[in-house]
Parts: C-alpha cells; sequence; structure tokens
C-alpha cells in the first residue's frame, strides 16, 4: 500500500513531465512550420510568382517598409513587383513567439541588397511578420520592415 | 408553415448572434486602445510602474531612433534620453487576430529626440497587445520612419502630375469683374518636390495694394474631372509697410486650379488674405475676409 502511494506522485510527475514534452514537442513543430511558410514568400517575391504571392497572403495583409511609399495592400505590392530588384540575407537565426493557437510573431534581422524605384535598399533592417492560421495553414497577415544603423 | 417558421426563428437567432459578436467586438476593440493608450502616455510621463504593467515581460520595442531591438529594461534604462510626443495622423485600425491578440497599427507624427538625435517626424506604428490575466497588454512595438503622411486622393497613382512642374503665364482677374480687363499677369511655377513660386506684374504696387514680395509655398496635384488634374497650392509672400504702418504684413494666396494637358492651359481661382506680420497665416482660422481672383494662363514652354 505504502509502495503504491509513493508511486502515485512518480505517475503524476511522469505525466506531467511527458505533457511539457510533448507540448514543446508539438510548439517546435509549429515553429518549424511557419518558419518553412514563412521563407516562401520572399522567394515568391525574388521570383515574382504573383499567385504564390497571393496563397501565402491574408486578403487583407498589409506591408510597411521605409521604402514604400506608405502602407501597401496586397495589389499595392502586386503592382510594384516590377520596381524591385533586391536579395535579403537574413542574419543569424529568426524569433518565433507563438501568441496563441492561430497566432505568431516572427522576427528577424536582416542585410539587404538591390533597389525599389532605382533607389537604394536600407543596407540593415529589422523585419517582423505576424503569421495567423487560416484553414489550417500558416499565412502572412502583417509585415514591417525598420531600417537599423549599419 | 412550421419549417418556415423555424428558418425564420434560426435567421433571427443568426442575426441577433452578429449583433452581439459585432458589440463584443467593439468592446475589445475599445479596451486594446485604452491600453495602448495608456501606454503612450506612460512613456510620455516617463512612469515607469505604468510602463512595465502595460508591457509584458518579453516585450520588444523596435524603432528607427534605437539602436536595435529593446527589452523592456532597456527602453526603461533610456527614457531620461528620449523626448518625445506622438500626435496620430488619421485613424487607428485594430485587427483582432483570436481571443488574445489584436494589431494596432496608426500614421503619426513625432516630435522630439533621442539621445539628442532627432528622431523621424512621420511614422507607421505598430503595436501588437496580447491579453495576460484579463488584460490587454504590449507584447511588440515597431516604428518605421516613412514620408509625409499623403492626404487622402493626392498623389498616388495620378502619375500625370509630374508633368504637369513647370512655369504657367496667367492673366489674373477680381472674381467679381465680369469684364476682359485683367488687373495683373502672374508667373506661376510648380516645382518638383511641391515647390511652387509666384512672381506678380503689381508687386511694385497698384491700386488698393501695397508693394509685395515674390510669393514661395507648395502645391500639390488631385484627379479631377475626367481625364484632368486639379492643383491646389498656398503662397506667402511679404507686404511693404504702407503709409503708418511701421511693420507690413504677410499675404497668402490659395490657388485652385485645373489643367488641361492637352492644351496645356490652367484656369482656377486664387484667394487672397492679407494678415498682420506678427499674424500666423498658416492658421485656418486667421484666415478671413478672402479676395478672389480669376486666373487663366497656359504653359511657357522652351524652344
Amino acid at each position: 500500500m505504502v509502495r503504491r502511494v509513493a508511486l502515485l506522485p512518480l505517475m503524476l510527475l511522469f505525466v506531467a513531465g511527458w505533457s511539457v514534452f510533448q507540448s514543446r514537442a508539438d510548439d517546435a513543430d509549429t515553429i518549424a512550420a511557419i518558419n518553412a511558410s514563412s521563407n516562401a514568400p520572399y522567394e515568391a517575391f525574388t521570383k515574382k510568382d504573383v499567385a504564390t504571392i497571393k496563397a501565402l497572403m491574408t486578403e487583407d495583409h498589409l506591408t510597411v517598409t521605409p521604402y514604400y511609399d506608405g502602407p501597401q495592400t496586397v495589389d499595392d505590392q502586386l503592382a510594384s513587383l516590377d520596381k524591385y530588384d533586391w536579395s535579403q540575407t537574413i542574419v543569424g537565426e529568426p524569433d518565433v513567439a507563438l501568441l496563441g493557437p492561430d497566432v505568431a510573431l516572427r522576427t528577424f534581422t536582416a542585410e539587404l541588397k538591390g533597389t525599389f524605384q532605382g533607389k537604394p535598399l536600407p543596407p540593415r533592417v529589422f523585419a517582423t511578420e505576424l503569421l495567423v492560421k487560416r484553414d489550417g495553414k500558416w499565412v502572412e497577415r502583417f509585415y514591417q520592415v525598420t531600417t537599423l544603423e549599419p | 408553415m412550421r419549417i418556415r417558421a423555424a428558418l425564420l426563428s434560426l435567421i433571427i437567432l443568426a442575426a441577433a448572434g452578429l449583433v452581439d459578436a459585432r458589440a463584443g467586438e467593439a468592446e475589445t476593440i475599445a479596451e486594446v486602445n485604452k491600453a495602448a493608450e495608456a501606454l503612450d502616455q506612460a512613456f510620455e510621463q516617463q512612469n515607469v510602474e505604468a510602463v512595465k504593467q502595460l508591457m509584458t515581460a518579453d516585450h520588444l520595442a523596435v524603432t528607427p531612433y534605437y539602436c536595435g531591438p529593446q527589452t523592456v529594461d532597456e527602453q526603461i534604462a533610456s527614457l531620461p534620453d528620449l523626448k518625445y510626443a506622438q500626435t496620430i495622423v488619421g485613424d487607428v485600425e485594430v485587427a483582432l487576430l483570436g481571443e488574445d491578440a489584436a494589431l494596432r497599427t496608426f500614421k503619426a507624427k513625432l516630435k522630439g529626440s533621442f539621445k539628442g538625435v532627432p528622431i523621424a517626424r512621420h511614422a507607421f506604428v505598430s503595436q501588437l497587445m496580447v491579453k495576460r490575466d484579463r488584460a490587454w497588454v504590449e507584447r511588440f512595438y515597431q516604428v518605421t520612419a516613412t514620408g509625409p503622411h499623403k492626404h487622402k486622393g493626392k498623389h498616388k497613382g495620378h502619375r500625370g502630375c509630374k508633368f504637369l512642374i513647370g512655369t504657367y503665364l496667367t492673366k489674373n482677374k477680381p472674381k467679381s469683374d465680369s469684364g476682359e480687363s485683367f488687373t495683373s499677369r502672374s508667373l506661376l511655377s510648380l516645382g518638383s518636390g511641391h515647390l511652387m513660386l509666384f512672381t506678380d506684374s503689381g508687386e511694385s504696387g497698384e491700386a488698393g495694394f501695397a508693394p509685395f514680395t515674390d510669393g514661395r509655398g507648395s502645391w500639390y496635384c488631385a484627379p479631377g474631372d475626367g481625364d484632368a488634374l486639379t492643383v491646389k497650392g498656398t503662397t506667402l509672400d511679404f507686404t511693404a509697410p504702407a503709409a503708418g504702418d511701421a511693420k507690413g504684413g504677410i499675404g497668402r494666396l490659395d490657388f485652385d486650379l485645373s489643367l488641361d494637358g492637352a492644351s496645356k492651359t490652367i484656369g482656377g481661382t486664387a484667394t487672397l488674405y492679407l494678415l498682420p506680420l506678427d499674424g500666423d497665416p498658416l492658421a485656418e482660422a486667421a484666415l478671413k475676409d478672402g479676395r478672389e481672383f480669376e486666373i487663366t494662363g497656359r504653359r511657357v514652354g522652351a524652344r
């Protein structure tokens, strides 16, 4: 009997530990899915792949950067695709914070090369992607870039 | 009949649910705005306790004036270096992202400095708010420096505006005068960077007007009827002291013109306001008793 009572807390600890482990594993899977989904728009933008860009952003998506002329809708961005000539290198690892089951914040520092409308892009920026889960898929809802001192 | 009644009941219930949901959303948005405004105020008042309470412990702030992303402690440590006032321009948008997260965005005019260096005047601000222990707090804050905020409907998408740049020779007459004779002629220049210049043949003085200087100001372009473009502009000039007036005055001309690109002609109205030299010609309230002039002209071409 004493043995059985002593085993109960151990079992509870094991269950608690397992659920934390499981939850961390689930978070890691979610973060991996977000990172995979977040890299896709960049590739689609560099390839000027309109259909993929549209599929990876929400309809009410907004982009704010120091080089655009104010906040841009999806259509605004698609209309200016030809004015873009750029490449981006992420510095370090992006941070992903899960803010709920269907909302995530992904941030990173990046080095930009290239031009927009013939003007050079800022060489070093901080970028934020706000992602939401829609129909089981992570898509971008908001993107903001801030110039950092080189 | 029963089926119809049941369907009607379902529709009414669904509509009622929708109304409730919208009312709930409006309440949530009001709570988000209240929390965000309290945080802005805490920063302006440099109230450390309130700043801490209204942000999550893992909060990050990214602005063009900070040296990289800042934690809560870093922001608090640099509070004495931040001299800052914010005026929101236009509407604040709040998008609810599920039950416990909201994105609040707006354009703002900033005034102040960080470590003595002036901060960007025009900015786009985003605040990511999350609900923790039933209270909305800020999780992330980001500022992007932008160009000056454009007035709605101006500039954007009107590629023809840049072709308006140039100088126009005009004839001006009081609007009440139906005759063909004109009071003066002017050279009106629409420059790049929205610079507007005005020179008038009557600057050395004429009946009813003291001598005055050239005018300088700014203009913008907007779509008019059909393919036409309209130009609105304002120039300021100085008026020489009249007899018995030691200081002279300041003049403001508001132009409301339409341009025909094909014929390269210009037409519309200029309204003249005269103020004392210490008046504020940029305050709309100070603009009284304007005198209207009709303007017609054409573009000066080069050979």
